[in-house]
């Protein structure tokens, strides 16, 4: 589903993101990524999403470079990945119903369409009963429970997700792990960048971790140490 | 699937408008008041530019023909001057108009009448030309013409007000495209600024898979219809102004006798066109600068 090949990524600052990195994520796994501040998590996600390339090496998605997509491609890439970030990345003037739905009428889909799909999705994150309320109006774990059911909205296979929970008290982080259990379970493939012990070690799953860009552990039902 | 792309974008870029409201009107105010800068630079100019070609229209050629030229030769002269190239209109002066018009003006003057004695004067042709610069080339036409006695050319006076008249028309071109320039950095930059606080909505919009041409097309025809409220507002001035100028100002000054209020709605029309065109610029510039590869 995701590979990496000796994959490299200088910021034309100079800065080394990630160094010779390689590995392997199959279609249904749930994949931590996990390390400091600044050792590469994002970097990597970004590579996923194509939000960068990479320097040197490649990075296979779905079964292709990403690196040799057309802008038209990576529009279409990104609708088979959902992504999540820490800080929601929400549009503040849209409500909740709206939000979701705009990932979806940007693809061009019909209205009712829309309705059933923007309906199930936000039934599944549980914010059905405040559809029409805007961001502002919402908790953080509400907020990102909007941003997953936005991830979500078109099926994709790959969710990644960029620290989902950095923003969220660890009750609410607990919720939306549990989200993310059961989208896992319904075969998503799910990569989550974290530096948070607790959830990693007590999920028992595939942990990658960086040091300096470097990939310094990769485990099955691994711990953050 | 394309009817619902189409109306994507027509939603989208409505919303954009009537959202921010203040910061739209504030973008169609300004638009609005470059575009009437714009279009009374270029009024002005035309004005200017009229009066003194009036100026120039009022410059004439008078010929003075032989004595005894018969009156077949005087229209096969006629018809061959008004059909020169540039010639407005000849007037056939006989010479004894010419004497009654001279003694209309020396009225109360005997001495000169009486030095004059009997009516000494030939008969005549003033020509008027369409524009000041054909004086000197007929000139030269005309003189080479047989049964003429002698001819009076304004040259000295033709050459200077060509001369002043091409100044002025190099002069407008340059400040009309100094202003066009001006224009269209100012509305160009007022269309993008109103875009900045969106940013987070072009990245969001590329996250989520949108093709470029659903994240451009709600922004360009957002720029656009703000250039097309700017550009009726504008016109809207424009053209009041320019009715208290032709009716207060144009009439009371006899230099601007020989000018006629030029017709504005080719230039309102291209002033609306300017307008939407650099607010499409504007929203293409910021798309350009913020869009991510």
């Amino acid at each position: 589903m995701i590979e990496f090949r000796n994959v490299t990524k200088y910021y034309d600052n100079g800065v080394l993101a990630l160094d010779d990195v390689s590995f392997k994520i199959e279609k249904g796994e749930f994949v931590f990524i996990v390390g400091a501040t600044g050792m590469g998590k994002s970097t990597l996600l970004k590579l996923i999403y194509r939000e960068e390339l990479p320097t040197k090496g490649e990075v296979i998605v779905g079964g292709v470079n990403v690196a040799r997509l057309k802008p038209h491609q990576v529009a279409l890439l990104r609708r088979r990945l959902g992504v999540v970030f820490q800080d929601f990345k929400l549009l503040p003037n849209k409500t909740v119903y709206e939000n979701v739905a705009f990932a979806l009428e940007v693809m061009g889909y019909s209205n009712r369409e829309i309705r059933t799909r923007v309906g199930r999705v936000l039934d599944i994150v549980g914010l059905l009963h405040k559809s029409n309320c805007y961001p502002s109006e919402l908790s953080g774990g509400e907020q990102q429970r909007t941003s997953i059911a936005r991830a979500l909205v078109n099926n994709p296979a790959i969710l990644i997700a960029d620290e989902p929970t950095g923003n969220l008290d660890i009750t609410t982080s607990w919720e939306i792990m549990d989200y993310f259990k059961r989208i896992n379970a319904r075969g998503t493939t799910i990569v989550m960048a974290t530096h948070n012990k607790e959830i990693v070690d007590t999920m028992r799953q595939r942990v990658i971790g960086l040091y300096k860009g470097r990939i310094v552990k990769d485990e099955y039902k691994g711990s953050y140490e | 699937m394309k009817i619902y792309s189409i109306a994507f974008i027509l939603r989208e870029a409505w919303k954009g408008l009537t959202r921010a409201r203040i910061s739209t009107f504030a973008a169609i105010g300004i638009i609005a008041f470059m575009l009437v800068l714009l279009g009374t630079v270029f009024y002005t100019f035309n004005v200017i530019q009229s009066v003194f070609t009036g100026i120039g229209e009022q410059l004439e050629i008078v010929l003075y023909l032989k004595d005894g030229l018969k009156s077949e030769d005087r229209e096969i002269l006629k018809n061959k001057i008004s059909s020169m190239e540039g010639v407005k209109e000849v007037i056939y002066v006989s010479k004894d108009e010419a004497w009654k018009r001279f003694k209309e003006s020396f009225k109360g003057n005997k001495f000169v009448l009486e030095i004059m004695g009997k009516n000494p004067l030939p008969d005549s042709f003033e020509i008027k030309v369409e524009r000041p610069e054909y004086i000197e080339i007929l000139a030269k036409e005309i003189t080479a013409l047989p049964g003429i006695r002698d001819i009076d050319i304004p040259l000295e006076i033709a050459r200077r007000v060509n001369r002043l008249i091409s100044w002025i028309e190099f002069g407008g071109v340059i400040i009309v495209g100094v202003f066009v320039v001006v224009s269209l950095f100012v509305i160009s930059n007022v269309i993008r600024l109103s875009f900045v606080s969106r940013i987070k909505e072009l990245e969001i919009m590329q996250l989520v898979g949108a093709t470029s041409f659903f994240i451009k097309g709600p922004f360009i025809l957002e720029g656009v219809l703000c250039g097309f409220g700017g550009g009726i507002l504008g016109v809207i001035v424009f053209n009041v102004l320019v009715f208290l100028f032709n009716k207060y100002v144009l009439s009371s000054f006899p230099l601007f006798s020989g000018f006629v209020p030029c017709d504005t709605l080719n230039l309102s029309l291209s002033l609306i066109l300017f307008g939407m065109m650099v607010g499409g610029i504007g929203s293409v510039i910021f798309l350009e600068r913020h869009l991510k590869r």
